[in-house]
């Protein structure tokens, strides 16, 4: 094992978007050595493409929001399936997490009067969500990144970790291996925070970044984590549909927050027709209205394109296959039709929505200030994850904290927009805080090398195979597979089927050949990741199977229906001992009286 | 469908193996990302480039292309004009596989120039106001988009000639700071700008980086605002 570089922290976060690098922060302010590696170069984390900005209950543009109402919209979003306290911690710490960052060099958008400008978004009930332009996740990793470097902390980039390492029941550091050279490394810590984003990359069509394979789930799965809620996947309703090379890259829904409508090829809005009973209370019901929602009208009611993505998403979904879409298996979302109601269209749009402004233009060739755009659903978002304990973040295996998208808790069965950016902050804030503490009560741990070398046996096989199959092929078959079977409408035939195909895929997998050497082999980079995606796919499906209703994210068309029954159940995944995937409905988080009496009292 | 010739740079370790070319079939408005995936799943596996959001977003797939540096994933094939497109890693930069190069000289430089916050008043919690027409709001304008993809880096002259040169974007950022009126660290930065051969006076205003930036950050005017403003520091203490 001495053949291998070995590195000691206290903590070591993996992964460098925003709840990674918020972690590294806040366990190197608290003393501790920290080191954060990342598969990709710094800077490049999926946060970056984050658009609309974090939802945090400052009351700047309209007083009457707190972080009560906060909490009861993210409750009420997630069906309830919340763990109660996290959104609460959320709701209630948000705002200090966005001042900081401002006191960290950041520059939100600011109101007339000077204070954080916040806007509007689907399930939010008050303007909330602060913003930089239409590129705040950029402003945030750049902010913590730079703060992160002058604090001092090991930033090693291109780094691939294969294995979390253990010593008895905790955790010991990770083994990975640097994608320039393919040299191994070791990291031995005292605390590690898993903080690796999604999953999207299971999919064929997602607005995530290549990077995300789900291997902060998948690797705490194998060191003895649980996993929940893996069955709730948000697939957001506005992706882009044509030029093929884009598909699936995301809509911002701050598109809709500035007056964007949905139509159908009829020229209809049809979200109209399909409000659900338990918001009709909150959203218009005319067009006027809507838009007097949209620019700032307290006294009005949300525009139904402001529903949650869930429900967008199907509605979007049904159009098209009632054969209302747009011609590339879409529908149309305008933004050009403002030019009705406000002076200098163009210039307005083009300042609110920079960015979407320029990739339609650049990608599609389409000038969103003059025509509408082609939306339809894409892979968003999984709001399933590592089980944590609400105020740590740590898991069940001593040590291992998870925070970010990778976690579960706070989002329940579905994540409001602009819950995100707050969650990585809010969450990974705390993850590095208890880490470190975690890192300051314990002795190193010891390195178990058996652990190491069979790691390193497994990640260098598939060069020593020849005649199996090749990994982009067992990638695709699985993306294709998880569109099909396990995406945005389920049936337990299918779901069925996608575990065989798993099954089927996992021993190709088991038996995957690359060729070359190990210098920045891509095809050896999807080789690794892998056994993160099957890991990530079975668990969906397996969860999906099990949940015999329709909820948030999880839509089946064998029981279409919300079950009070199921309302009542977290499904909970974990490795049984003969290294199957064991399924578990588990009871929810309950609320407390105090919990409860905020939701009634914001119905 | 339409069939380009696409010819790629091959090497790895700084050691260039020259160019193969392969024949890749695109369908409308596909992206040169495009037909380097083609490549890759296609004829070669072992082909290597770099990509993460494949939106313009995240900066990490920049080559050059036709010579130019730019984004392959913002780039259309049919905006090149012809149907041969030559995709060469980044100029000015080590190459460590294929259209693969090592950020490691534009990070560092980008380090040199102070670029994380320095606030005058770090007790403050005071959220600081900064109105629409304020100096930092019209002199900051389209500079804060920079998603560190190293493209004026590859496309600077000057860069090709000095490896002490900070670069565009490293330059751009410390103006940011600079110019912000909640920042206080002035001198360090102002020192190292000012330096005779790796500060802004190396610049010649070829606008190079202007002309490839992905983000349209017109980082010439970073420079020559600098420069300017060098001649008298007194600009760049004042902040109000």
């Amino acid at each position: 094992m001495a053949s291998y570089e070995t590195f000691e922290h206290d903590v070591l976060v993996i992964g460098a978007g925003g709840a990674g690098l918020r972690a590294a922060v806040e366990a190197s302010a608290a003393g501790t050595k920290v080191c954060v590696v990342s598969k990709s170069l710094l800077g490049k984390a999926h946060t970056v493409m984050a658009e609309g900005g974090m939802a945090a209950a400052m009351a700047n543009v309209d007083d009457r929001d707190s972080w009560r109402v906060h909490f009861a919209d993210t409750m009420r979003g997630g069906q309830y399936l919340n763990n109660p306290r996290m959104a609460e911690i959320h709701a209630k710490e948000a705002p200090d997490r966005v001042r900081e960052l401002e006191a960290w060099g950041a520059l939100f958008d600011r109101t007339k009067d000077g204070r954080i400008l916040q806007r509007n978004f689907g399930g939010h009930r008050y303007p909330r969500l602060a913003h930089v332009g239409d590129r705040t996740g950029l402003e945030m990793i750049r902010t913590l990144q730079d703060h992160g470097v002058h604090q001092g902390i090991d930033f090693q980039m291109e780094i691939t970790i294969v294995t979390l390492l253990k010593d008895g029941d905790r955790i010991a550091g990770a083994m990975g291996y640097d994608r320039e050279r393919g040299r191994f490394k070791v990291y031995r810590a005292k605390a590690v925070v898993l903080a690796t984003g999604g999953i999207g990359r299971a999919y064929q069509i997602t607005s995530n970044s290549w990077e995300y394979t789900g291997d902060g789930q998948a690797l705490a799965y194998h060191a003895g984590a649980k996993l929940l809620d893996m069955e709730f996947v948000q697939f957001h309703p506005t992706g882009m549909v044509w030029p093929p090379s884009v598909k699936g890259i995301l809509v911002t829904e701050g598109v809709r927050g500035e007056g964007g409508v949905l139509r159908n090829n009829k020229g209809r809005r049809f979200m109209f027709d399909d409000i659900p009973e338990n918001y009709r209370s909150s959203t218009a019901d005319n067009e006027e209205e809507g838009w007097r929602y949209v620019t700032g009208d307290k006294s009005a009611r949300r525009p139904p394109e402001l529903l949650t993505r869930d429900h967008v998403a199907r509605c979007i979904v049904r159009e098209v296959r009632e054969g209302r879409g747009s011609p590339h298996g879409g529908v149309f979302l305008d933004i050009s039709w403002i030019k009705e109601k406000v002076q200098n269209a163009p210039e307005h749009i083009k300042k609110k929505l920079p960015s979407m402004y320029h990739q339609f233009k650049q990608l599609g060739d389409i000038d969103i200030t003059k025509e509408p755009m082609e939306v339809g659903p894409t892979t968003h978002y999984v709001m399933g994850g590592v089980r944590v304990d609400a105020d740590s973040q740590m898991s069940c295996v001593p040590g291992l904290f998870a925070a970010g998208e990778c976690a579960a808790g706070l989002h329940g069965a579905n994540r409001l927009g602009g819950n995100s950016l707050s969650d990585l902050l809010v969450f990974g804030k705390r993850a590095g805080e208890f880490a470190a503490k975690h890192a300051k009560s314990v002795s190193m741990p010891k390195l178990d090398s058996p652990q190491v070398e069979a790691a390193a046996k497994a990640a260098v096989a598939p060069f020593e195979r020849q005649g199996g199959e090749g990994p982009y092929q067992i990638q695709q078959t699985l993306q294709d597979n998880m569109q099909q079977l396990a995406g945005i409408v389920r049936r337990e035939d299918e779901m069925t089927r996608a575990l065989e195909l798993i099954a089927s895929l996992k021993a190709k997998a088991a038996n995957v050949s690359v060729y070359g050497n190990r210098e920045y082999n891509a095809g050896w980079h999807t080789a690794m990741d892998l056994d993160s995606l099957l890991t990530v796919s079975e668990a969906v499906a397996r969860a999906g199977l099990m949940r015999r209703e329709s909820r948030g994210g999880h839509f089946r068309d064998d029981f279409p229906g919300k079950d009070n029954e199921w309302g009542q159940y977290n499904i909970e995944i974990s490795k049984a001992a003969d290294g199957s995937m064991r399924v578990e409905r588990v009871p929810i988080v309950p609320m407390t009286g105090e919990h409860q009496k905020i939701v009634e009292e914001n119905k | 469908m339409i069939r380009y010739q696409v010819r790629v740079a091959r090497g790895e370790q700084g050691i260039s193996r020259g160019h193969q070319t392969f024949e890749v079939e695109l369908e409308d408005r596909m992206t040169v990302l495009d037909a380097l995936f083609r490549i890759q799943r296609e004829h070669d596996p072992e082909f290597t480039f770099r990509c993460a959001c494949r939106v313009g977003m995240c900066g990490t797939c920049a080559a050059s292309i036709n010579g130019i540096p730019r984004l392959a994933c913002r780039t259309r094939a049919s905006v090149l004009g012809g149907k041969r497109i030559t995709v060469d890693p980044l100029p000015n930069l080590p190459v460590i596989r294929d259209i693969a190069v090592s950020m490691q000289p534009f990070f560092d430089q980008w380090k040199r120039v102070t670029p994380g916050f320095r606030p005058r008043a770090p007790e403050s919690t005071e959220l600081a106001t900064i109105p629409e027409g304020s100096r930092y709001m019209r002199l900051s304008k389209g500079k804060r988009d920079c998603i560190t993809c190293g493209a004026c880096f590859g496309a600077c002259g000057v860069k090709a000639a000095s490896a002490e040169y900070l670069g565009p974007a490293a330059i751009n950022r410390a103006m940011l700071r600079l110019i912000d009126p909640r920042d206080g660290a002035v001198e360090e930065r102002v020192s190292v700008l000012d330096q005779e051969r790796a500060g802004v006076w190396r610049c010649h205003t070829q606008f190079n980086c202007t002309e490839v930036c992905p983000k349209g950050i017109t980082l010439t005017e970073s420079i020559t605002w600098l420069q300017r403003s060098l001649l008298r520091k007194s600009s760049l203490r004042n902040k109000a």
